[in-house]
């Protein structure tokens, strides 16, 4: 067993094909993507970051509340415009949202989908303000002679707060960005998985060498996954220490606790690879392409609800893999560990519900080649 | 008192409609060479998967070491040793660590499989290339590894299905030797091929076999004498007209004439004086005859005599 598991390790360390899919994709997305973000990162530190948004109010000569503070934030570059010129710009891009005051109780926000950053930083403006409102209603209702005080006070405190929570926005969407490379890489087990499961299965292979009982084989095919599980986590280990210590990245999160993640990440994914080598229908063909495609959807839409927050992609991101774990490590930042362990006790269960499927199809299956 | 080690009784397999095995009979008995020849096709391989147990089988018995085997009959699988046709290695290992982990499959002791793949590594001479991947070694070497993985655990019985598909000739020597070798060191081997002149050279009983049906056994010469076929004489001449050829066909002990890109091959039953009495007559009528050849038959004779087809076929 230990000789099997050793060898199994050796076999996926020697694996270019795995090696590269799943440490220098991971590595070569996340720096590009951390030189993007820390640029925006140094402008709005520098004060040169601005985002350009147009402000529709129902009446121009009321000043309201939230009109002041939109005022006081200086990466806003404001223009009061009617709503058929901001919608107009808004589609040509030279605004990258607009704010609509006056109309309903809360102002409300038009972003387009494809401004990633600014249009989760106007999101925040917002949802702080309405956090505040009930504030500045209260004032306005109890006490009138204060509002305008309190107005100019919370208008400062409140830019401080939505620079900080800016800030904290970019530093969480960079850490997200960098768990969801960690985790692609850990989930590349998924095709060692297949092609273990696949060869374990060929008793014209095993033959030589794997002349043992049905168990025998199940164990040497678990012994094997285990083994490329192992890689699998040294090599999330190795992506996140680039990450953490190279790129200088701050991945808060309890390392145990992540390294658990990392283990249910990668088992989740090879016992997926195996699960779809000899459960699923099809031709061997088939199968690795219905898995390529399974791979790259769930990073696909990993990557789309990070950037463009669509209904529909974020209501499939709920079911993708890619996300939940990513939801899971995130979670742990928020001091949800309940959450935390929600999702690895659902990541756990699919992986041995996958692997006890699989173990069964070994059992079933045999050789059919005729001579 | 002679141990049989294999017995196989009616062993019948089907895949749908084809009948890949029918009701096939196989004895084999410790320490010899049993040779299972037959044309691409004719259930060789079928029934060893069967013998092993890698695939179930329709209709029959199979008991081998005295034992009935089965899917999960591991304590006789781990004493036999299977060098199948196609070359599993690991391409990610080098020879060394391919050979230590199919004997770590039955050998668990450290001391002793270290031992193991010691001597396997030198009963197959791979000693220069102990450190080398499957990739850098040639169509020979590779083949000898595949044979080192299948042997290493010292298995009692080993069963060799076409190890030489696709070997250069001076490895395949070097095969055929490591097999009398082992069979010398008191395994038992079943060897399967349908190059029939490592069959003669290897096996000390044969059986032959087409479209999944035992047509003869025995030994060699026994086999050689079950078919009319006793001398094959070649001769090369420049023109043969067909009446000379039916002169020919007249001598009492020629069973059949061919004559072909000036090569006269002529078919004589068992004697002593067919090559005199074909001469005699090409004198008698002045046909000049350029080099002449005497063969005795071989086991495509008897396959061709037997089926009416060629082994190669």
């Amino acid at each position: 067993m230990f000789n099997n598991m050793k060898y199994s390790i050796k076999r996926a360390l020697r694996d270019k094909e795995f090696m590269l899919s799943s440490i220098l994709v991971a590595v070569a997305m996340g720096t590009v993507m951390f030189f993007m973000t820390d640029s925006m990162m140094d402008q709005v530190n520098d004060g040169t970051f601005y985002i350009p948004v147009a402000v529709v109010e129902s009446n121009a000569d009321e000043q309201t509340i939230f009109g002041n503070i939109l005022a006081e934030i200086d990466m806003l570059e404001l223009t009061f415009m009617d709503m058929d010129d901001a919608l107009y710009a808004l589609e040509t891009g030279d605004i990258s949202g607009i704010f609509e005051i006056g109309y309903a109780d809360e102002p409300r926000l038009l972003v387009t989908e494809n401004a990633m950053f600014s249009a989760r930083i106007l999101h925040s403006i917002i949802d702080e303000y309405v956090m505040n409102s009930q504030i500045f209603t209260d004032i306005a209702m109890n006490n009138p002679q204060y509002l305008e005080s309190a107005l100019m006070n919370i208008a400062d405190q409140g830019a401080v707060t939505t620079q900080m929570d800016l800030t904290d926005s970019v530093i969480d969407v960079m850490q997200m960005f960098m768990i969801m490379f960690v985790t692609t890489s850990a989930l590349a087990g998924i095709f060692v998985g297949f092609a273990r499961a696949i060869e374990a299965n060929n008793d014209q292979h095993l033959g030589s060498r794997r002349l043992v009982s049905s168990f025998g084989k199940m164990k040497l095919l678990m012994t094997d996954l285990l083994g490329v599980t192992i890689v699998s986590v040294g090599i999330a280990f190795a992506t996140w220490a680039y990450f953490a210590l190279v790129l200088g990245v701050e991945l808060q999160v309890n390392l145990w606790l992540a390294g658990l993640s990392f283990f249910l990440t990668s088992l989740f994914g090879v016992a997926l690879g195996a699960f779809f080598g000899l459960v699923a229908p099809g031709t061997k063909k088939v199968r690795e392409q219905i898995l390529t495609g399974a791979y790259m959807g769930m990073i696909m839409l990993g990557f789309m609800g990070s950037q463009f927050g669509n209904e529909t992609v974020n209501r499939i991101n709920e079911y993708n893999p890619l996300m939940v774990l990513v939801d899971a490590i995130m979670a742990l930042n928020l001091g949800s560990y309940d959450r935390y362990i929600g999702f690895m006790i659902i990541l756990g269960v699919s992986a041995v519900v996958m692997l006890i499927a699989t173990i069964f199809a070994l059992r079933r299956t045999r050789h059919v080649d005729a001579n | 008192m002679v141990n049989t080690i294999v017995s196989i009784e009616n062993l019948v397999k089907r895949y749908k409609d084809l009948i890949a095995v029918d009701n096939f009979s196989l004895h084999v008995n410790e320490g010899e060479v049993l040779g299972l020849l037959g044309p691409n096709g004719s259930g060789k391989t079928t029934t060893i998967n069967c013998l092993l147990a890698l695939v179930t089988k329709d209709n029959g018995d199979i008991n081998v070491f005295g034992k009935k085997m089965s899917q999960n009959a591991y304590d006789i699988k781990r004493d036999i040793g299977v060098v199948l046709q196609n070359v599993a290695v690991f391409e990610e290992l080098t020879v060394y660590e391919n050979i230590d982990y199919f004997c770590g499959l039955y050998i668990k002791d450290n001391a002793t499989r270290k031992r193991y793949v010691q001597e396997a590594i030198d009963f197959v001479q791979l000693n220069d290339q102990v450190k080398m991947v499957p990739k850098k070694l040639s169509g020979g070497l590779l083949r000898r590894l595949n044979i080192a993985c299948g042997i290493a655990h010292k298995p009692k019985l080993i069963i060799l299905d076409e190890p030489t598909v696709a070997v250069d000739p001076q490895s395949r020597e070097y095969i055929l030797d490591g097999i009398k070798k082992l069979n010398e060191q008191g395994a038992t081997i079943i060897y399967t091929s349908h190059y029939m002149e490592e069959i003669e050279q290897l096996c000390s009983r044969i059986v032959i076999m087409d479209a999944g049906k035992k047509i003869a056994e025995g030994t060699k010469q026994e086999l050689k004498r079950m078919i009319k076929t006793g001398e094959t004489v070649k001769i090369e001449i420049l023109n043969l007209d067909e009446e000379h050829l039916n002169g020919l066909r007249r001598i009492e002990t020629v069973t059949s004439v061919k004559y072909r890109d000036e090569l006269l091959e002529i078919k004589c039953e068992q004697g002593t004086n067919n090559l005199m009495l074909v001469m005699r007559y090409l004198d008698e009528h002045n046909i000049p005859a350029g080099r002449i050849l005497s063969e005795l038959p071989t086991l495509n004779d008897v396959f061709l005599e037997m089926t009416g087809k060629e082994l190669r076929d």
